[in-house]
């Protein structure tokens, strides 16, 4: 090898270098955007609102990608071909009409391209004049509350108005309306399959279409930041058929049975005392002083307690598959898994079977209870009370006994 | 050695590292943290300013040689007097007395020595660039005239904004279009006399100018101390238990002013959850993106509810929200409570806001949560269910 050779490929060395690090780069990022299984997938819509957005992004999206190509090829290309290696300084020239018009109309003629569609959706997406279904969510640090009003809910008569959490149950193929708003700070509400997303802002109610094709989970995520557990406030919809969705109304609107567990029996005393002070149970009784229940409903008041001023519903807990803030399963893996594969005609039926003691995911819910915050951080230690007014954000350690635990757990367990 | 602008920076890690360990042992806790993490990585910054500016010297080859700062024409130069120490000595004396006393106090001394540092090294900096006065006074106006003359003009402004704002609040109510209308004519007067005179001296324009400046912002201070007027309060709800809730009527005593000056007009309508409408006898809710009527109105729980009542009666009428019945133990006694909120009474034709929450869900109440309007013979009240 000469003298002349050597600096030569040590320059070609260090350029076939760049070359494969800019390729491993973008190799990385192109790969990070795959998955097998996305749940929250936007390019995969799987109800009618969301599909309009995807008619309109994609196309939006090529066009753009193109110009960009376009555009970032040009500045490449005229980057290396006109660098500065000791050439002449070429002939300036300035203004050129043609050019110039060329390049205002051809952006202008792309944006009322893009334009149309772009406004013909979004007043698609707005419209509420269809509503065959309303159901009025509220966002709170960090769970969704859902309730369906007294109406006629795509054919499905709801003659009392009912509440859950966690997991949004819709009829399939109705245009459902969500009217959105939140109890404490701003949160988003978005099912990525779905639709797009809606703020949560306290004090107003934002409207949200939605209408799922298939019975089936659609997961979602709260996508406004909205404090320490703003990762774990996500939330699931449930499509079902018109039919098993009368069952599950039909189910929900129940009042809570009196438990048959031996261990149940002291579990509601336990519950009783300490969870109903925010935790409401539709059809559980204050105590007599002879140990039966009156005729007075325990009346949770959360108001008290949080600063949301609500905790959820648990009237029907194992008629759902998750918990605090649809973070942590009530069902096992395989059973989850089981529900997740099922096809749309069976997906029904087994959602409707909520949580069976053989699916039980005992140790996730036992370990809730015994200190909350530990499992999902919250600011509702007696520290983080003081500094919020004397009420927590989120649920706190109630530090009860094992033997507490085991009759709520039990307690719980025969709320369907 | 270390160059001029390393050594600057290099001051300010220091600065900011005992900062942050001084506001970490004081404060402690979560907020504690937070400011320390926030200092560290001022001082991050700064070091590594600190390290640029060594390695290239300040961009500036003089910076290479002592001699630039020793030996050269313009190191030899005089020292120009300078107010900007004086001015850091009252900043620093504000920001003492802020301490202790008001915070606007310390948070003005703060800005003062803010300013007086920077304008204190320009001045510092650009007296020694050559050995030529004027080369460097222009070159001190080139660097802090683009930010004086922004900072000054703002100051001003806010200072007439200000002054303006506190006459306007001082002046009875219905002096202040005659205020409006003397001042505005003043400045067109002014106007017109200094265009149509052009021989008319700049000190002459200059002087009318700070007597007018002078005038507002001294009558503004004035103004400022004696505080505003009086603005009396119009509210629109009412919740004293029914007493006035469930008069058709004016109110007794106070709340028959109350009732004859409530607003009648909504201007934020964005927030609205409900439309209440009482017309031909009939009372509808309507609810914000849902097509029909509804009856009953499902609320949640424990959250605002804002509602619009739109009267479309011939008479006065106020809307109340009957909310619910609760048995409550005081002293002994079991006393039942029926608390209620309302509008004041609106007008014909008009339209009143009305904020409540309902913490309870419906089966906790002995009797429903209702909107209704009192003295409408035969009107079906809305039931309003909380699950």
């Amino acid at each position: 090898m000469s003298g002349v050779d050597q600096p030569v490929s040590t320059v070609r060395r260090v350029k076939q270098g760049s070359a494969i690090a800019v390729a491993v780069v973008a190799a990385a990022t192109v790969l990070g955007g795959c998955a097998r299984n996305a749940p929250q997938d936007t390019f995969k819509p799987e109800g009618e609102n969301a599909r309009k957005i995807q008619n309109l992004q994609w196309p939006v999206f090529l066009v753009a990608g193109i110009v960009g190509v376009i555009v970032f090829a040009a500045i490449i290309y005229v980057v290396i071909r006109f660098r500065d290696h000791g050439q002449e300084m070429p002939r300036q020239t300035h203004g050129n009409p043609t050019l110039e018009i060329g390049l205002t109309i051809l952006p202008a003629v792309i944006l009322i391209a893009v334009g149309i569609p772009t406004v013909s959706t979004v007043f698609s997406l707005a419209k509420t004049s269809d509503t065959q279904c309303v159901v009025n969510i509220t966002g709170q640090q960090w769970w969704w509350e859902y309730e369906y009003p007294v109406q006629n809910c795509g054919g499905v008569e709801i003659a009392e108005p009912l509440v859950t959490s966690g997991e949004l149950v819709l009829p399939t193929k109705v245009h459902v309306l969500l009217r959105i708003t939140s109890n404490d700070v701003i949160h988003s509400f978005w099912i990525p399959k779905l639709n797009g997303k809606r703020d949560a802002v306290p004090g107003r109610i934002h409207p949200l279409r939605m209408e799922a094709d298939h019975p089936g989970i659609f997961a979602g995520q709260c996508t406004e930041f909205c404090g320490l557990s703003h990762a774990r406030m996500r939330m699931d919809a449930v499509g079902l058929s018109s039919a098993d969705f009368s069952t599950w109304v039909a189910t929900q609107l129940q009042p809570a049975t009196k438990p048959t567990d031996p261990l149940a029996l002291p579990g509601e005393d336990v519950f009783r005392a300490q969870c109903s002070r925010c935790h409401q149970v539709n059809g559980l009784m204050e105590e007599n002083p002879d140990g039966t229940d009156s005729t007075k409903p325990v009346i949770a008041f959360p108001d008290l307690y949080v600063v949301a001023g609500n905790a959820p519903n648990l009237t029907h807990l194992m008629s759902r598959t998750t918990f605090a803030g649809a973070t942590f399963d009530l069902l096992t893996d395989s059973c989850r898994k089981r529900l997740l594969e099922a096809s749309p005609e069976e997906f029904g039926a087994l959602y409707l079977k909520g949580v069976t003691p053989d699916c039980f995911n005992e140790a996730e819910l036992r370990e809730w209870i015994r200190n909350a915050p530990a499992k999902k951080p919250m600011y509702s230690s007696e520290a983080e009370k003081d500094q919020n007014g004397g009420k927590y954000r989120g649920m706190p350690n109630l530090n009860l006994t094992d033997d507490q635990i085991d009759q709520i757990v039990a307690y719980l367990l025969e709320r369907k | 050695m270390f160059t001029t602008g390393s050594k600057l920076f290099l001051g300010a890690t220091v600065l900011s590292v005992v900062a942050a360990v001084i506001f970490g042992l004081s404060k402690g806790g979560a907020d504690g943290w937070l400011g320390v993490v926030g200092l560290l990585t001022a001082a991050f910054v700064f070091a590594f300013l600190f390290c640029v500016n060594y390695v290239i010297r300040d961009g500036n080859v003089s910076a290479m040689s002592d001699d630039a700062t020793t030996v050269s024409p313009a190191a030899q130069r005089p020292v120009e007097r300078s107010g900007w120490p004086v001015l850091s000595s009252v900043a620093v004396a504000a920001i003492a007395v802020g301490a202790v006393s008001k915070p606007i106090v310390f948070k003005a001394g703060v800005v003062l020595l803010l300013a007086a540092a920077v304008e204190w090294m320009v001045h510092g900096w650009s007296e020694r660039a050559s050995a030529d006065a004027t080369y460097n006074a222009d070159l001190r106006k080139r660097m802090l005239h683009p930010i004086e003359f922004p900072v000054l003009a703002a100051a001003g402004l806010a200072a007439i904004i200000y002054s303006f704002s506190r006459i306007m609040l001082w002046i009875d109510k219905s002096g202040g279009p005659v205020v409006f209308i003397i001042a505005g004519a003043l400045v067109l007067f002014g106007g017109f006399l200094f265009a149509s005179r052009p021989s008319l001296k700049t000190g002459v324009i200059s002087g009318v100018c700070a007597l007018a400046m002078l005038g507002l912002v001294s009558t503004g201070a004035v103004m400022a101390v004696d505080g505003q007027r009086t603005i009396p309060a119009h509210p629109t709800t009412g919740s004293d238990n029914g007493a006035v809730c469930d008069l058709a009527e004016e109110g007794p005593g106070e709340q028959a002013e109350i009732d004859d000056k409530g607003s009648q007009a909504v201007a934020s309508k964005a927030s609205i959850g409900i439309t209440v409408t009482l017309e031909n006898g009939k009372l509808t809710a309507h609810e914000l993106a849902v097509p029909a009527n509804q009856d009953p109105v499902t609320v949640s729980r424990g959250n605002v509810v804002n509602v619009i009542f739109k009267n479309r009666d011939s008479v006065p009428r106020r809307l109340t929200v009957n909310m619910g019945e609760f048995e409550t133990d005081i002293n002994g006694t079991k006393v039942k409570e029926r608390p209620k909120i309302c509008t004041t009474l609106v007008h014909p034709g008009g339209s009143q806001f009305l904020s409540f929450v309902l913490p309870k869900p419906s089966i906790a109440s002995s009797q429903p949560y209702t909107f209704a309007v009192p003295g409408v013979s035969g009107l079906k009240p809305i039931e309003i269910r909380v699950p």
